[in-house]
């Protein structure tokens, strides 16, 4: 199927009754659950994964991407009304989009963080579709390249997204023995169940994703003494064409910036986010207002940011890599419903494939349209006491995990899950990676044993027998010793930054 | 002031919360090398340890083919020298060094990415810090461990008395005690909630556990009613 013939597919696949109204229902949730405080798109898209259960796979991967985009609509909105990013690439957008609300001007904010996020993610769209080309370079890929390929993708992930290697290797680590519980594919016996039944069938996914990911936020949220509630004024919520014009260069710029930053497995989106910001602040005439309520820098940033969500999907769909925590989710969607993103899947579900394409198109236009003139409305959400969410979202949650497999048991491991993940926040562990081996971490091993198969158990073959493998590991190595040498570099200048501070004082203590 | 706050005020609890701040200093004085980052370290060692036992134990060899243990055998392997590496490295956390600035963990977070310039990235972590570092100063443990705790004592429950009667019990003990509400609104709110979203489930085909029988009841009702 080629390019068009699958886009127009895909469009007429989605342009039904009951899909469209698959897309709306994710997008209102989405929002729903992005305009919680503190929620991001990850905490919201593992809360709602159950959801996936009970749909087909058309319908399930269409509402899933609607929740996704749909939260990142939503998550825009506490970070400009309230000062509460979602997550750590949305910090760039409170800088002057809260800025802007406490001057009166949170609706001008709002509307140009959703006009800004509807051109990129459409232009984001555009270069998505005709990526999809790259899966056919990947299809010849056998297992020892995939195999590279993944522990490539981790260890970027690792690299980029957290500060300490070692911590982000341990989550990952972690994530792995988590996906080896339950029967071994390959000779049916079952590993690290502790003679549990209960285990046997392994640990859900979905299970694991709600209570890391969504339980522990909510768990922290609670542990807090100051809520955040909004009680303010978000002002009219209408711009002027001069806004929109200075506007423009700050969208474009955001658009390609994002879109160039989502093709990387691993894609650091905070540090996307915080470039756009960066630009924009110097190629301004006036880069004294960033800070206090730039139009500017709230465009570039909110742009950047949904044309990378747009263009994160060219390595899950093309390659099978989830480039966040946020796609590693979907990736979980996809494999719940039988599927598996790569390079196969054009190939064997076309349709599917084509038909969350399109939706991610349809669900940018309805949520432009759901944010604009209905923003006073999920505005009123913000207004409910955050406590009463985090009640209700506690009850929703345990009814999501037991409809998983109708079993106390899952909801037991939720909860240790979500223990498990406030304790691994606490102390500083990336959750990404851990998510990332989570749903991977199967089809690691997966590669990994045909792999030792093909080279009759020559492990050094695995690592050395083809040119893809050879460059790939090459690569592997030399971020692994980039990111060493920072850290070391960074604790360095730390430390010389602390001695240099600890002098003036013990000076003083001198003249005492 | 919520029950909760008081709780958390009262004198008995701030009694309790030094003797254990008290016993934490005792210890960490007298073993200094005893922070919170090692002890993690060491149990992840351990942990790391028993699945490299167990992993061996199904086999890593199996002629030309990996065994169900290879694989596994391996991420032992790595963790235990990962933990080994932290044990080795950790650091006391933030929260425990005075001298540090609110800002400081953020601020090493952004350095480590790419791309932005300095200036914004120190503006960022003023801004975060400012934002964020408000929140996480002022924890409000005695509401965490009371959701902890009745979650706990609830959730059990779920097989004796049914998933929805359950739910009625446990988010109403949520909404007085945490969300502070009126106990009569939250009891109407919350009863008519969950006949919602049993319905809901009832229509999806998810199987609600209901030991005493609570659907057919209401479905009597619901049917006498509209003379179904």
């Amino acid at each position: 199927m080629d390019i068009f013939g699958g886009l127009l597919a895909g469009f007429a696949n989605i342009l039904t009754p009951e899909n469209l109204l698959f897309a709306f229902i994710g997008c209102a949730l989405g929002m729903l659950t992005g305009v919680i405080p503190g929620f991001g798109p990850a905490s919201a898209t593992s809360l709602l994964l159950p959801l996936a259960l009970f749909l087909g796979p058309a319908p399930s991967t269409i509402m899933m991407a609607a929740i996704y985009y749909g939260s990142m609509y939503g998550g825009t909105i506490t970070s400009v009304l309230l000062n509460v990013p979602g997550e750590i690439s949305s910090v760039a957008t409170t800088l002057d989009g809260y800025a802007m609300t406490k001057r009166g001007q949170g609706g001008k904010a709002l509307a140009i963080s959703a006009i800004g996020s509807f051109i990129g993610g459409t232009i984001a769209f555009v270069g998505l579709v005709f990526a999809t080309n790259l899966s056919s370079f990947a299809v010849g890929l056998g297992p020892r390249e995939l195999f590279a390929i993944t522990i490539f993708a981790l260890v970027l992930v690792i690299g980029l997204a957290g500060d300490s290697l070692v911590k982000g290797l341990i989550a990952a680590c972690i994530g792995l023995f988590v996906g080896f519980v339950g029967l071994d594919p390959f000779t049916g016996i079952t590993r690290f169940t502790a003679g549990n039944l209960n285990l046997a069938d392994g640990i859900s996914f979905v299970i694991v994703a709600i209570g890391v990911i969504g339980l522990s936020e909510i768990l922290e949220s609670i542990g807090r003494r100051t809520l955040i509630d909004f009680s303010g004024n978000v002002g009219p919520i209408r711009i002027t064409w001069k806004d929109l014009k200075d506007s423009s260069g700050a969208i474009f710029r955001g658009t390609g910036l994002g879109f160039f930053y989502g093709l990387l497995p691993g894609s650091p989106a905070a540090a996307a986010t915080f470039t756009s910001y960066a630009i924009e602040k110097r190629l301004s005439k006036h880069p004294e207002r960033f800070g206090k309520g730039a139009i500017q820098g709230v465009a570039g940033p909110e742009t950047t940011n949904n044309a990378l969500g747009m263009s994160n999907y060219i390595p899950l769909l093309t390659l099978g890599i989830p480039s966040s925590t946020t796609m590693a989710i979907l990736l979980g969607a996809f494999t719940i419903n039988g599927l598996q993103p790569g390079p196969q899947l054009f190939a064997q579900h076309p349709e599917v494939a084509w038909t969350l394409i399109a939706s991610l198109f349809v669900a940018n236009i309805m949520l432009f349209i759901m944010s604009l003139p209905l923003v006073r409305v999920w505005v009123s959400f913000l207004k409910i006491p955050t406590l009463i969410l985090y009640s209700a979202t506690l009850g929703f949650m345990t009814i999501g995990a037991y409809s998983v497999r109708n079993s106390m048991f899952d909801v037991l491991v939720m909860w240790i899950g979500g223990l498990a993940g406030l304790l691994m926040k606490r102390l500083g562990f990336p959750l990404a990676p851990l998510a990332l081996t989570l749903v991977l971490g199967p089809l690691l091993e997966e590669n990994f044993r045909r792999a030792v198969s093909i080279e009759q158990g020559n492990y050094g073959g695995l690592l050395f027998s083809s040119t893809v493998c050879q460059v790939i590991y090459g690569l592997i190595v030399v971020l692994l010793l980039v990111k060493v040498f920072t850290t070391i570099r960074a604790s360095s200048k730390k430390a010389g930054a602390r001695t240099g501070s600890a002098e003036p004082v013990r000076a003083k203590e001198g003249q005492k | 002031m919520s029950f909760l706050d008081r709780v958390a005020s009262a004198r008995r609890t701030r009694a309790a919360g030094e003797w254990i701040a008290a016993t934490v200093n005792r210890v960490t004085t007298r073993f200094p090398w005893l922070i919170a980052e090692r002890i993690a370290a060491i149990v992840i060692l351990l942990l790391a340890l028993y699945f490299l036992s167990v992993a061996v134990s199904y086999g890593l060899n199996d002629g030309a083919q990996a065994a169900p243990g290879t694989f596994p055998a391996l991420a032992a392997a790595a963790l235990v020298v990962l933990s080994v590496i932290w044990l080795f490295t950790a650091k006391p956390l933030k929260k425990d060094v005075e001298d540090e600035t609110p800002g400081e963990e953020v601020l090493d977070h952004y350095a480590h990415q790419e791309g932005a310039a300095q200036e914004e990235l120190a503006e960022a972590a003023a801004h975060d810090a400012d934002a964020t570092g408000a929140l996480e100063s002022d924890s409000h443990p005695i509401r965490l461990i009371f959701v902890l705790v009745w979650s706990a004592v609830a959730l059990p429950f779920v097989e004796v008395i049914g998933m929805i009667p359950l739910l009625f019990v446990y988010l109403t003990g949520l909404f007085v005690v945490v969300a502070q509400l009126k106990w009569w609104k939250v009891m109407i709110f919350t009863a008519l909630t969950l006949l919602l979203a049993a319905y809901g489930a009832y229509v999806g085909g998810i199987y609600l556990p209901d030991p005493i029988g609570i659907g057919p009841f209401l479905y009597g009702i619901v049917a006498r009613i509209f003379g179904w």
